[in-house]
């Protein structure tokens, strides 16, 4: 069976871009629409994740040999749901501000499938050290997601990047008419929409150039 | 051992034994298979347990700095450091944890008060002002919630929910109403969101009705005193 499973370097690599969790499995869409009006949320978000996914493997994979087929899902969520806890509260306590804006998502990364996903596919199956390539790539991949949505809806609706001003407002005194659709739900599908049609075109045309190379 | 044990039976009860044999392992695997559940499900316990007390005085802090930054917005006048915090007994026995909101001079200007009761989805937080002798809010703060978001939290994000709290009777309970708000204690609800709405409602009811008396006759002695 081991033999098989892709190695940890393949994981680690395919978590990235070949298999990226939102572009490519269209997994995790809650937080990816939800938290990506600007890049601090989204980035605290992709930190959170990272946490809970890596931590998640980790446990998932050592005690791998003691998990039982009807009992998996559970133990999955239970550890899942710890380290969300963890993550919940070490934010109140040390980012209140993004804690509170980020408010019921981060609890809400229970039940991200990207995490249970992981579990189920890699860590329940492969040694400790893949599971952990496999949660340090997915989470990359997820942070680059969260990323470029984030950057696109906060430059065209806030003019700012981080928090700087690279376009400077009408509001002030600038000229940039900030497009607040961007920050709104709609532009979250606008966004993610246009990225996903363009992510798409890509791999069609870099497919097609291998087609006609061969 | 369960080998030795078989092999000293007799013919005519070994296969009894073996049957038993089977039904004994069959039950120590539901009970291996549990044992992880349980043994996971304690140390997971003991780890939050050990992470809460590690984190809840920052977490309380935190808080107590934000109600601290809101007082001058809910007690027109009041500012932040002349404030005090105190503990005041409901008439129900329930402790709450009330600041004295004064103006920079002293003088008192109302008072804050927290409060907390069950949502929609978990607990909510509320920072209530009041005027000097307790008849009136002055305005609501959400500290904490966890409603749904898009619908729910509108209770702490969407300001016109918030906004039409000062001024509303602290005498009467408030009350959740859909249609036109005749009276001075109807509160118009977030859309979508009644459950949410009522459960503010309910927790400023259940604050005012249990502190209203203590809390105006503190203003009183206050008064009188030189």
């Amino acid at each position: 069976m081991a033999h098989d499973q892709p190695t940890a370097l393949e994981r680690f690599v395919n978590g990235i871009l070949p298999e990226n969790p939102v572009y490519r499995q269209l997994l995790g869409m809650c937080p990816t629409l939800a938290v990506t009006g600007a890049m601090k949320p989204a980035m605290t978000m992709a930190g959170a994740t990272a946490f809970v996914l890596i931590m998640a493997n980790i446990m998932i994979s050592l005690m791998r040999g003691l998990l039982k087929p009807h009992l998996r899902i559970l133990v999955f969520t239970l550890t899942i749901a710890t380290f969300v806890t963890i993550a919940d509260r070490f934010l109140a306590a040390f980012m209140y501000d993004m804690s509170k804006q980020l408010g019921p998502y981060i609890p809400l990364i229970i039940v991200n499938c990207i995490i249970i996903s992981r579990c189920e596919i890699c860590a329940s199956k492969q040694s400790l050290f893949t599971a952990v390539s496999d949660g340090v790539g997915m989470s990359m991949g997820f942070a680059l997601a969260l990323a470029s949505i984030a950057t696109v809806r906060e430059v065209l609706g806030s003019g700012t990047w981080f928090g700087l001003t690279l376009l400077r407002s009408q509001g002030e005194g600038g000229w940039w008419p900030a497009w607040g659709i961007m920050v709104l739900p709609p532009g979250a599908f606008i966004t993610l929409g246009c990225l996903l049609g363009l992510v798409n075109w890509i791999q069609e045309r870099s497919a097609k150039r291998q087609r006609a190379r061969a | 051992m369960n080998a030795v044990m078989v092999e000293r039976s007799s013919p005519g009860a070994h296969r009894s034994e073996i049957r038993l044999h089977a039904a004994m392992r069959r039950r120590q695997g539901y009970i291996a298979e549990g044992l992880l559940v349980i043994v996971l499900a304690l140390s997971f316990g003991v780890g939050l347990a050990a992470v809460h007390v590690f984190l809840s005085p920052i977490i309380a802090a935190n808080k107590e700095n934000e109600t601290r930054g809101v007082i001058p917005r809910l007690v027109p006048g009041a500012a932040a450091e002349a404030s005090e915090r105190l503990e005041a007994a409901g008439a129900d026995g329930k402790p709450y944890q009330v600041y004295r909101a004064a103006a920079g001079d002293g003088s008192l200007k109302g008072w804050i008060i927290l409060a907390k009761g069950q949502g929609f989805a978990d607990e909510i937080e509320l920072v209530i002002g009041v005027d000097r002798a307790c008849e009136k809010l002055t305005g609501i703060f959400v500290l904490a919630q966890k409603e749904t978001p898009g619908l729910g939290n509108y209770i702490e994000s969407g300001p016109r929910f918030t906004d039409q709290f000062p001024g509303k009777p602290t005498g009467t309970p408030l009350q959740v109403q859909k249609e036109k708000q005749t009276l001075d204690h109807h509160v118009k609800p977030v859309t979508g969101a009644t459950i949410s709405s009522e459960s503010v409602c309910a927790i400023i009811n259940q604050a005012m009705a249990s502190l209203r008396s203590e809390l105006a006759r503190r203003a009183e002695e206050a008064e009188s005193a030189p």
